[in-house]
């Protein structure tokens, strides 16, 4: 990655750490739950999908790399 | 054509502490300056524990974003690149997360697909973009594969973000991660 790009996502990350207000701007986090299940959530419907999904992303990821 | 340039983008007014969630502000066509929200979510998914879900747009509430809004910003370019680049910072943070992007919006799935396709050869050193589709397991007997409701019983096929799928054919989903 350029070291451009990288001092951006560094001053990105130094905001984060700084900013006074955050707990008010954002007061819910990631891990609150609600019902967000996209569409891949319904295609995976057990263990034995997920494994086999995780497998084929795998996969798919190191072609794509290899491109 | 969205051209994304990670060197051109709006620093952020906030970032939550865990990198989950950006303000930022852009200004349209009609010479407002509206304020937007780029939040990353968990899919709530236990089998997919690393999956986390992309949206931005105007601020809904109190935490809340309309990622369904069509707005005419004025550099589009910049708001993109912007996005791109806070979803790298997140995926920095958390190298082992994805961000998946849902292909059941038309107009959103559209937009990313063209995206990815554009900026193929500058994004490719630094993320990773599988695209996905939904298939149907042909029965001996010649009929589907059915669920108990009596729909086709979908399953996901990922494969490498083919670049001359026309946008006529959209994937049902998109993820990105980070090419390490």
């Amino acid at each position: 990655m350029k070291d451009s790009i990288q001092n951006k996502i560094d001053r990105i990350k130094a905001i984060s750490y700084n900013a006074p207000s955050k707990a008010v701007v954002f007061a819910a986090t990631v891990e609150e739950h609600g019902d967000k299940k996209d569409s891949l959530s319904k295609v995976i419907r057990n263990e034995k999908e997920a494994a086999i999904f995780y497998a084929e992303l795998k996969a798919a990821v190191t072609l794509a790399k290899s491109k | 054509m969205i051209i994304i340039n990670l060197d051109d983008v709006f620093e952020p007014i906030a970032v939550s502490e865990d990198l989950s969630q950006y303000l930022f502000e852009s200004e349209l066509t009609d010479d407002t300056v509206i304020l937007l929200k780029v939040k990353i979510t968990f899919n709530d998914e236990p089998l997919l524990p690393n999956v986390y879900n992309l949206a931005f747009g105007p601020l809904v509430g109190d935490d809340g974003v309309n990622d369904a809004v069509k707005l005419k910003h004025k550099n589009t370019y910049k708001v993109f690149s912007s996005i791109i680049l806070y979803a790298i910072t997140y995926m920095e943070q958390y190298p082992d997360r994805i961000i998946g992007i849902d292909g059941s919006n038309d107009v959103r799935a559209y937009l990313y697909h063209r995206m990815f396709a554009t900026n193929h050869e500058y994004l490719k050193d630094i993320l990773v973009t599988i695209g996905l589709d939904w298939y149907v397991r042909l029965l001996r007997n010649g009929t589907i594969e059915i669920d108990k409701d009596g729909s086709p019983f979908f399953k996901p096929k990922p494969e490498p973000f083919d670049l001359q799928r026309k946008t006529t054919d959209l994937y049902r989903y998109y993820t990105i991660q980070l090419n390490r």
